[in-house]
């Protein structure tokens, strides 16, 4: 599962809660609101029904005929919003408002208010309980108002939601840029490169993290080191008994006069030379493997070049040509991982290419590495199977199968790329190793 | 040619003497930097083979007083020592080459022979002086094309000639090389092997400076 960012998080859920919290803070308004908008509804209701209960009364009283109804006509027309009747004990209606017939109100004659059908009642005696007038409201009115008012007071929320998630944006960004920053300061880092982090304006929280990073790292150079050194110290230690051992068997194969034991005696020596070999192949593989194959300060790659192709010159075995590019090319590279890679790389060319042709080795200006030889293309399939672990292409040569793994390894280790081609580059034949390496 | 061996593993000390010793150098060999020394101080070597870890001290040390003194001998490193950084210091010091152990005998013959063609100012093994045709890595001598059999003294003492041709060389420098080959060294020992190698490849080949030495003439 991809985990989510600690921004979104945050923005995410402080918005949630913002727009909770205003919700919440609009309902509790909205009743307060509609308590308050009641109270004042109901007191409009009952100071109209006082104020026109006596009046009702000299109309009725003044009338000729006082038990008739009498219906009061609107002076103008206009949408009656308070309707009113006046009704006696014997609960006979005496006067009403315009619009009152169409609301037949048969609520009991009693004092105060009362909710009937979507209306508010409010009922006030006279003339010890021979009058009774009835002031009606709907309730639709007062739940408009209430509606009306609470559109009012939503409109901003709608509208600063939206400045309120872009500031929270804006802000969490702010505190979680410097996290950022020492996230990334920690993904550039090379392999190699296992000094401590000193973050710039890091949250206080974070510091334990910080430290416990630099703890780690510390741990882990030390460990390093020590696998370091153990893999030199063997391969020194080894070297000297294995050398005794080769050179005593040669000088035994020498000296021997019987046919059948020199040819023993060669045997030795082959199988000698094959541990040799795979002793130091092995080595070469375990510094390959272990991490910190990069370094602080840069190696002088042309020069490595130049030694290890020497080297092969001083022996007088191999025509190596060496390209090698006019600037100096420097890399943060431990000169002895270059050392292994490159040997690697040419021991490979020498061991399967034409013995009558020369080997090319190439450095660009660019940082590109070619080793090209000449011989037989590879198929697709023995390209492909080139970078496994002691495989062999051909059965004919000598060899233990971990050249190319070992380069694989360290190209890994290096940052850098690795492309194995057959035929080479402009050519029908040959096999050409190219790497692309991590220049400054 | 004359070699100095300063190696204090015996059983490869000695496969490396007796191996040089078949190719016909005359070689000493000391497992200590202090004999080492004495050696130097009291005979003439064309060529040093020099380990790094030695039980008195560090080989490279060595290697820095030695080329301190302006000396020209040659120096071929042996070491178990693989980093990078120590062939970097080895060659630095003043080595003339590297070598990795564990090594072949045969490679190591060959890159000491090409040390010494180094030295002599000529790195190619093919030499041609008048009618003859030298190849030192093959150790074969031809005059007028035809190929001449030299036994191995002969060719000890016909390699120190046509490494420094034109130049004089003592009765003792020529012993030197000879020094191999035991002890049986008699007055007149250098005398037979030139009248041989005159015999060989023509009476004109080396030149007697009476009183002082010999000579190859560089024709």
């Amino acid at each position: 599962m991809r985990p989510i960012s600690l921004q979104k998080q945050l923005v995410l859920r402080l918005l949630i809660v913002v727009a909770c919290l205003w919700v919440l803070g609009l309902v509790i308004a909205t009743m307060q609101l509609n308590e308050e908008l009641n109270k004042t509804f109901d007191s409009a209701l009952q100071e109209t029904a006082e104020r026109i209960l006596p009046l009702a009364l000299v109309e009725i009283y003044n009338r000729e005929e006082s038990k008739l109804l009498q219906q009061l006509p609107a002076l103008g027309a206009h949408k009656e919003r308070l309707t009113y009747q006046v009704r006696n004990a014997a609960n006979q209606v005496l006067l009403q408002s315009h619009t009152a017939q169409q609301h037949d109100f048969n609520l009991a004659l009693r004092d105060g208010f009362e909710s009937q059908d979507g209306y508010r009642v409010f009922t006030v005696s006279a003339v010890q309980g021979a009058y009774f007038i009835q002031v009606a409201e709907p309730l639709s009115h007062r739940r408009e108002a209430v509606l009306h008012t609470l559109l009012i007071m939503a409109i901003p929320l709608l509208v600063l939601l939206p400045l309120c998630l872009l500031m929270a944006i804006f802000l969490v960004r702010q505190v979680i840029n410097p996290v950022t920053q020492y996230g990334k300061q920690l993904a550039l880092r090379g392999a190699g490169d296992l000094t401590p982090i000193i973050p710039e304006h890091l949250p206080l929280e974070l510091e334990p993290m910080t430290q416990a990073v630099n703890q780690l790292m510390l741990r882990l150079q030390t460990a390093l080191e020590t696998e370091r050194h153990f893999t030199a110290n063997a391969a020194h230690e080894l070297r000297t008994p294995l050398a005794t051992m080769m050179a005593q068997t040669q000088r035994l194969e020498k000296t021997l006069s019987d046919e059948a034991s020199r040819l023993k005696a060669g045997q030795l020596v082959v199988t000698l030379n094959h541990l040799v070999s795979l002793s130091d192949k092995l080595l070469q593989l375990a510094k390959a493997d272990s991490s910190g194959l990069l370094t602080d300060k840069p190696e002088n790659l042309s020069a490595l070049l130049l030694l290890i192709v020497d080297e092969y010159v001083r022996s007088g075995k191999h025509d190596i040509r060496l390209q090698l590019p006019e600037q100096v090319l420097m890399a943060c590279i431990d000169a002895d991982a270059f050392y292994i890679l490159a040997k690697n790389l040419i021991e490979n060319a020498v061991k399967h290419g034409d013995a009558n042709e020369s080997i090319h080795v190439q450095l660009s200006n660019k940082g590109e590495l070619r080793v090209v030889n000449a011989c037989e293309p590879l198929s697709a399939e023995q390209l492909k199977r080139l970078h496994e672990r002691f495989f062999r292409a051909s059965s004919n040569t000598s060899g233990s199968g971990l050249g190319l793994a070992i380069v694989e390894a360290l190209v890994k280790g290096i940052g850098a790329q690795l492309k194995f081609l057959s035929p080479a580059t402009d050519s029908k034949r040959g096999f050409e190793a190219v790497i692309q390496l991590p220049i400054q | 040619m004359r070699i100095l061996i300063l190696e204090d593993t015996e059983g490869l000390g000695e496969a490396i003497r007796d191996q040089l010793q078949d190719e016909g150098y005359a070689v000493d060999w000391v497992m200590r930097i202090e004999a080492a020394e004495s050696c130097l101080r009291s005979t003439r070597y064309d060529l040093l083979l020099l380990d790094l870890m030695l039980p008195d001290g560090s080989g490279l040390n060595f290697l820095q007083k030695l080329r301190k003194t302006s000396s020209f001998l040659p120096v071929i490193i042996m070491t178990a020592k693989d980093q990078i950084a120590d062939r970097i210091s080895g060659l630095n010091a003043g080595a003339d080459d590297y070598l990795v152990k564990p090594f072949d005998l045969y490679e190591m013959t060959a890159r000491v022979a090409a040390v010494a063609r180094r030295y002599s100012g000529n790195p190619n093994p093919n030499i041609i002086l008048g009618e003859l045709r030298v190849n030192l890595a093959d150790k074969t001598v031809c005059l007028k094309d035809q190929a001449i059999e030299l036994t191995s003294r002969e060719w000890a003492i016909f390699e120190t000639f046509i490494q420094k041709p034109g130049q004089l060389l003592t009765r003792a420098r020529l012993e030197d090389a000879l020094y191999a080959f035991g002890a049986e060294i008699e007055s007149n020992t250098i005398e037979v092997y030139i009248s041989r190698l005159r015999k060989k490849l023509g009476k004109g080949c080396i030149e007697t400076i009476r009183g002082m030495g010999y000579r190859m003439p560089q024709k």
